[in-house]
Parts: C-alpha cells; structure tokens; sequence
C-alpha cells in the first residue's frame, strides 16, 4: 500500500483523491488549508450573493467523504525533504506534524497576482480567489461602510466581483487596461456586447484605464483609487481581479524545478519521479501551440486529475490538452466557447472571424474559421447555449465552416421552446461570408 | 440585480397582505364585530392580491430578465427564520381548522356565498372557499412566478397551463357542471385515482351511474385516465406532463411554493426514505381502494354489472401481467430497483390472497375495510397532503407531499422510470459543481452529482419544472424527450 499526500482540496485535489481511494494500492491523505471539505470555488460568489449555504457549494455530501478511507488533514505544508521523501505540516492549533509518502501530488492552486502599487496593503483591498478573501470582501462591502467600489481587471474574475458587490447596492466601477471588456481574450465585436450588458446592469466602466495608487484618509482604510489618467475613483472597498500566479512559494528551496508554476511532463510529473503537480500550479514543459503552459480554469485542473488518477490506477496515461472549451456568465449573459477564436488584437490574417448579434445585442455568436481552406476553428457564443459534443465533433473531423453554420441547430440546446436564431444568423452568413 | 436585503416597499406590500388575511380572519369573528361577512371577504381577497401583485412589481420591475436568488439564503421567511416558522403555523392552523374545525370557519365561509351563488347556485361550503383562496393564490403567484422568470418560455408557458388547469378544471368547470346535473359528484377531470383516492368510493360510483350517460361517461374517463392516457403522455414527455403543467397540488407548490424550492432536503438518505414512502402509500391506497370497490360490489350484488369476484380477478391479471412485464423486460437494468419492486409486488400479491381468503365484505388483511379506508383520508389525505405538504412548505421545502407521499406520483415516476423519454440531457464537460441545479431542485434530486460526472439525469421524482437548468450559470442541462425508452414493450 503506498501512502499518497495531496496538498490542496480544490477541484484537482479532490477529484483525484476519490478516484485513488477506490484502490487498495493507496492510502490517501488530503491536506487542505482551506477549508474542511472540498467546496466548488466556483460558487463562491453564490455564496456572497446569497443564493446558496455554505454546505450546498460542497459537490459531494460529507457523508461521503466521512465514509471513504480518505485521510483529510487541515493544515498548512511548509516545508518538503525530498531526499526522505518527507513532508511537515502545521495543523490549525500550529502544532508541527511529519509525514512520509510514496507519491506527493501538488494541488494547491493559484494565489491572486497584485501589482506594486502604492498603499496595497491597506484595508479594505482584496483578491477574490481563496475562502479568506470571500470573507476580507465580506467585512469590506458591509453597506454601512461600505458604498462604493472598485474592481480593477477585465475578466472573468473582475465581473463576478462586480456583480457581487453591485447586488449590494453599491456603485461598482469596474477598471480595465484593455479598450473593451475582457478584450485580450475576446474579438473587440464580442467584448463590447459583454460591455454593453454589464453596463445595463448599472456598473460603470474605465477602459484603457490602470491603477496608480490606492489612496486612505486615515492611512490605513482604504478610501479611493487613482488611475493613471489622473481620475480619482472614490471607494470603500477595492477588488483586484488582474489574473492568478501560481501557489508555489512554499517549495522555493525544495529543488523541484520552477518557472512560473510546476514544471511537469506530459504525464504531470516534476523533476522528482514520486511528485506530480496537477491544476493552476501546474506549468506543463510542452504544450500545442495554440494552448498555454498554465491555464488556471476548472475544467482543466478536473481533467489534469482524472488524468493523473488513471495514470496511477492504470499507469502510462499522458495528459493530453483536447480542444478548448470554457464557460462563464457576465450578470445574466451566458458565454460559451468551443475550440479557438482569437481577440481581435492576437488574429492573423489566416484566421476569418464571422460575428452576428441580435439587435438589442441580448444574444450573439461569433465563429472563426481559417481564411485558406475555410476549416471551422471555434466558436463563441453569448446568450445560446450550445452542445459541446457537437462541436467536438466538428472539429475532430475539421469540418468547413459552410457545413457547420448549415448545421448549427444540431448543436441546439437552448431549453424547450426558446426562440431560435439559426436562420437569422444563416442568413447573415451567407450575405456576408460565403 | 435584485438587491439582497427586503426593501421598504417589498415589506410594506407584505403588509399589506398579510393585513388583508387579518381581515379574512376577523370575517370569522365579524357577527362580534357587525360588518357584513361579504364585504370583510371581498376586502380581504383585494387587499391579499394588491399584496402579492405589488411585491412582484417592486422586486421584479427594475430588474432585467435573469436568475433573481439574490438573498435567499439570508431571508427569514426564505431560509427558516422566524418569518418561516410564523408563516408554518398559521398555514397548519388554517389546515387544521380546514380539515376538523370548519364550523369555526363559518363567518368566513358566508362571506363566499355570494360567489359560489353565482356559479353553482348553492351557499358556499369551506371546500368552496378553500378552492377560492386555492386558485387565487394559483393565480397570483403565477403571475409573481412569471414575472421572476420572464427570460425563460418554457417557464412562461408552463406556468400558463397550471394556472389554466386550477381555474378551469379544478375551480370553474365543477361548479358549472353541478349546476347543470344535481345527481353529478364534484368532478375534477385533471384529478385522477390515485391522488382522487375517492373516485372509486361507491357514494361517488352511485353518483356517475346515478347521472346516466354523462356521469358512466366520467367514470369510464376516469379509468382510462389512469390506465390509457398517463402512460402515454409519460411516455412522451415524462411525468412533467401532469405534476408541473396540469396538477393542482403540482401548481401550488410552483407558484405559491416557489421561494422555498432550495428548502428540499437533497442528501442520499432522504432520497431513500422517498421511494420507500412513496410507494408504501401507493400500495396502501391501492390495497383500500380495492377492498371498498369489492366490498360494495360484493354487498350489492346485481346492482353493478361488474361482480366482486370478476373485479378482482381483473384486477389480480392486471397485477400479474404488470409483474412479468417488469421481470422479463426490465430486469437487468432494474437491478438495484429489483428488490423494491419485487416487495412491493410481492405485497400487492399478498395483499390480494388477504383479501380474498381472510376477509368477508368488509375486511382487508383482517382489517375493517372502511377503517382502513378512512385512516388513508385522515392520515394521508389530510394530514400529509394538507397539513404537512402545503403548511410546511417554508420549513420542508414546496413539494414534501409531492415527493413523499403523493401515490399519483409514485405510478407516474414508475412510468417515467421504465418506459420514458424524458431525461435531463447534460452538456458534455461544462459543470463546474456551483450547486445552484441541486440546491434549486423542489424534489431534493443532487441533479450536480449526475452533471459533473456528465450523466443525463432519469430519475423517478423528478417533475421537469426546468428550474436546474434556468439556475445553472453554465446552460449544462436541457430537459429533453429524446432518450431512447428501452424500447417500450
């Protein structure tokens, strides 16, 4: 039986740990500094919002992890002894603790990234990525003291907060470097329509904007923002949304290679054959081209750990990027992408982007394709949903655009009775595109 | 967004509903008082719709079509606070008063005469008034249901035909008919056995036969009903078709009940005291049902075509045939179901020898057949479907009698489960375990435990209100009647 140590009870973590302790080949022990039980990050704002408790954020009933042969442990690694293949940790009452593994799998996920601002530690300032900041952003936008605020970073990230602390009623100012919303990811056609939803909802917004200082009254509540431009935003409470680095700090001095997260092969490995990083801390040494060493999303870290998980139960299993997909939804807007569409700043001539939208821009879809021989690259969509399966498919087979806009209704998956668009945007594309 | 706290104006319209039922109550009390009981109703109904209409439009009206949970969780009313247990007991008491007391509502039930003069000719009756208040509170919580979830058609539509299915099937078409045929027992024909657990009873039996062509007509109705036309619109489109687009305890629970769907308990072993209350209570009521229709046709003998010994054979070959169906059709991917099925038929069996070998006319299971039958009217009927299912909605959630104990349910869930199209399709790899599908679900279905294995959802209970796929931040679920059913037959 080997003893195996995950650090981190994220999506990763957590994945990975239920699947191994099916086997009687391992011992599983999970530790987490977070939280009890293994809670999805991606409620988090639906917890702030008030939608749901605590324990209905938790994908599975505690019943479940109480009855697995799971070793959950609270507490904090800070320090690792590769040679002795050792790790300590502190529990909550700070007490040090030793434990040896067999194999160690790194799951311990993102911090939030800060820039050197001026007056960044004050109060009332705070990422939104860790249980902790859930409750720092809490305190801070209490409406008593708290009635306006700042978010700064365009992503997605940035509008959740948004959206979170403008459901308190407070006059929210989201700031952003790029000239649209989330523009270094979405072509400009598709920024400004998520723009133009989240400003109906009564957010304001800063483009081509970054901050210089964060400025206090008292010195040590926060009480405004300065941007570049000279403008002073006044604000109780600040959000900083400008993207995640990787939770690798505490193994600065345990010889794993690091460059900007874990670096680990294809079947997630470090230098260290009995270490493996999986999720948001894990940079792979080889990617596609089209893809990125560290992609910080849910779906990616799920499927690093159902990788890994066969890779041990099964063993030679690689991980291997499949096409890109992610999701998200701005206010009441949904967003889906399947494979590649590039923002207007990163597109090459080679790639052909076709945008439709409604009038009132309440739904749109904007589909790339290649310019020389019209293969269907990916596809964006906003306010329709869409069968991934579908478009798997289409790209698998490296169907020409023609087919796929004839075929869209294959990939319908509004719910029943929805108004449908197809033609509409048929007949767009064929007016403009074929 | 909808702001997460009660605003002034949403309070000051709860007040005024809730003053408006103060009203209704002292209609009870008003002969102390010297006003008319009529104009004390008609105040009250008026002051309760202006309530509820004009919290709509102050929590709906500045916002933008979309999801509205803001604040649930925090809510008293919403998240069992005081509000919650205050609202709970008046409802119970209300029910209580219903169901044992109603000579205490008699101030308030002469307040109604006036309407149900208008409609079926007769004074009210509290059964009248309750249907009043029923399909008013149908009625104005629909139109708060629709206004909430206004971005969604499916939503709309479905809300129009619950509403639709209680004001004229339930409510008017009733009355009217009683005007036109004396002899015709209430008839609801959207209610069918077993929910209308009296249907069968020979008061009412008397009754059709009584009322001649148009009343066999009925009964033949209500046969088939059951038999002919439920499975075929399950099989199509899933029990969705009757619990959350026709039923009337269905169309309470979704308008009125609405605010407490995330209250159902979704954990694994309620999910198991579900299935096996549910279909205790279908047996029981099946069991009962058989023993009143044998004993009354044994008891009068020559008076029905149909003699007791012929029924219940019919009955023990509909029985036998659907056993063998199960087991020869079914029973590999029946296998964890098998042993719940089996004893359930296995108690349909034993139940049919009790009758025939260890009772007279008037005796199931050696148990006065009446005595059984009343303590199912007083206990489920009453108790569950009443007390307990609507009272307790802000503490248990919306659809407790719905999931636990309603026995139309249990054969339509069964029907859903074996032969079925319906099932909640979910997007390939797209959940991201939020919670909000499971935690949204009236009938306490971990739909997110199905989700983010990237399993459809084919389960019994689920009524197909589409409010997990509305909630989900992600669009991963689509209700849809494309599984393929196993091949029916």
């Amino acid at each position: 039986m080997k003893e195996v140590y995950i650090i981190g009870n994220g999506v990763a973590g957590s994945t990975l740990a239920l699947n191994l302790s099916s086997s009687d080949n391992y011992r599983v022990h999970l530790i987490s500094d977070e939280s009890d039980f293994f809670y999805s990050r991606t409620a988090l704002m639906y917890l702030y919002m008030g939608h749901l408790t605590p324990e209905q954020t938790e994908p599975y009933e505690r019943d479940r992890w109480e009855k697995s042969s799971i070793q959950r442990i609270r507490g904090r690694v800070i320090a690792l002894k590769r040679e002795e293949k050792t790790l300590s940790y502190t529990d909550q009452d700070g007490k040090a603790h030793n434990a040896s593994y067999d194999i160690l799998v790194i799951a311990t996920g993102s911090l939030p990234r800060f820039l050197d601002w001026p007056n960044r530690s004050l109060k009332g300032i705070s990422g939104f990525y860790h249980l902790n900041d859930l409750k720092h952003i809490t305190s801070y936008t209490n409406a008593s003291i708290c009635k306006e605020a700042v978010i700064v970073g365009g992503g997605l990230i940035g509008v959740e907060l948004a959206e979170m602390v403008h459901s308190r009623g407070i006059d929210t100012t989201l700031v952003i470097r790029e000239p649209y919303f989330w523009s270094s990811v979405l072509p400009d056609s598709d920024a400004q329509l998520v723009q133009r939803h989240i400003e109906s909802h009564g957010v304001h917004l800063r483009t081509e904007a970054e901050v210089s200082a964060f400025l206090s009254d008292d010195g040590t509540k926060l009480s405004g923002v300065q941007l570049q431009s000279g403008e002073q935003l006044k604000a109780q409470f600040a959000g900083v949304c400008i993207g995640v680095t990787p939770n690798t700090g505490f193994l600065a001095e345990s010889g794993l290679t690091l460059n900007e997260g874990i670096v680990v092969n294809k079947y997630l490995q470090t230098n260290d054959p009995s270490i493996y990083a999986i999720g948001d801390c894990a940079e792979l040494s080889q990617h596609q081209s089209d893809r990125r060493a560290i992609e910080a999303v849910w779906y990616v870290a799920r499927e690093m750990a159902e990788t890994l998980s066969k890779h041990l139960l099964e063993g030679n299993t690689a991980y291997k990027q499949s096409h890109w997909f992610n999701s998200a939804k701005f206010f009441d807007l949904e967003y889906q992408t399947y494979g590649q569409v590039s923002s207007s700043a990163k597109r090459k001539n080679s790639e052909l982007q076709f945008h439709w939208h409604t009038q009132k821009q309440h739904k749109g879809i904007t589909l790339s394709y290649s310019a020389h021989d019209r293969k269907f690259l990916g596809v964006n969509t906003f306010g329709i949903r869409l069968k991934q399966e579908v478009f798997e498919q289409w790209l698998n087979a490296s169907e020409i655009i023609d087919t796929v806009v004839a075929q869209l209704d294959l990939a319908h998956f509004d719910p029943e009775f929805s108004k449908t668009y197809y033609n509409d945007f048929r007949y767009a594309f064929v007016s403009n595109h074929s | 967004m909808l702001s997460y706290q009660t605003t002034a104006s949403q309070k000051g319209f709860m007040y005024t509903g809730l003053f408006g039922i103060a009203v209704l109550i002292s209609a009870g009390i008003s002969n102390t008082l010297g006003t008319s009981p009529r104009v004390l109703a008609a105040i009250a109904l008026g002051l309760v719709s202006v309530g509820v209409l004009g919290y709509t439009y102050s929590s709906y009206a500045s916002f933008g079509p979309g999801i509205k949970n803001n604040g649930v969780v925090f809510r008293s009313l919403t998240q069992r606070g005081v509000w919650a247990y205050t609202s709970a007991v008046g409802l119970t008491a209300f029910y209580v008063l219903l169901y044992f007391f109603e000579s205490q509502l008699e101030g308030i039930i002469r307040g109604f005469d006036p309407l149900s003069v208008a409609l079926s000719g007769k004074p009210a009756s509290q059964w009248f008034v309750y249907g009043v208040l029923y399909t008013l509170a149908i009625l104005l919580f629909g139109i708060k249901f629709i206004a909430k979830y206004r971005h969604s058609r499916y939503q709309v539509i479905r809300t129009i035909s619950v509403m639709f299915f209680q004001l004229i099937f339930a409510f008017l078409l009733p009355e009217l008919m009683a005007r036109l045929n004396g002899d015709l027992p209430y008839y609801d024909f959207k209610n069918m056995w077993p929910l209308n657990y009296y249907l069968f009873d020979q008061y009412a039996v008397d009754g059709f036969i009584s009322a001649k062509s148009l009343g066999i007509g009925l009964l033949i109705f209500g046969i088939v009903s059951i038999l002919i036309i439920s499975p075929i619109l399950t099989y199509k489109f899933g029990k969705r078709w009757y619990c959350s687009w026709v039923c009337g305890c269905g169309g309470l629970a979704e308008t009125a009940g609405d605010a407490f769907r995330h209250l159902s308990d979704n954990s694994v072993r309620a999910w198991r005291l579900e299935r096996w209350m549910i279909h205790s209570i279908l047996v029981l009521i099946t069991l009962s049902t058989v023993g009143v229709v044998h004993s009354y046709l044994g008891e009068g003998a020559g008076q029905y075509w149909l003699s007791a010994d012929l029924f219940l054979g019919l009955f023990s070959l509909f029985v036998l045939l659907l056993v063998m169906l199960l087991y020869f059709k079914r029973r590999e991917w029946l296998a964890k179901d098998a042993k719940r099925s089996v004893l359930i038929v296995g108690a349909f069996i034993v139940g049919l020898s009790g009758i025939h070998f260890l009772s007279d006319n008037y005796h199931v299971f050696l148990i006065p057949t009446y005595t059984l039958r009343s303590a199912y009217g007083f206990f489920i009927g009453s108790i569950f479907s009443g007390v307990i299912g609507t009272g307790f909605y802000p503490l248990l959630g919306n659809r407790v009698w719905c999931r636990f104990g309603c026995p139309m349910a249990a054969v339509l869930g069964i029907q859903q489960k074996l032969f079925s199209k319906f099932q909640i399709s979910t997007n390939s790899g797209q959940c991201i375990s939020c919670g909000n599908c499971s935690a949204y679900c009236e009938m306490g279905i971990d739909v997110r435990s199905y989700a983010q294995k990237q399993q459809p959802i084919k389960r019994a209970s689920c009524v197909g209100c589409g409010i997990c796929s509305e909630v989900c931040p992600r669009g991963v679920l689509r209700l849809e009647n494309t599984a393929n059913p196993n091949q029916l037959l």
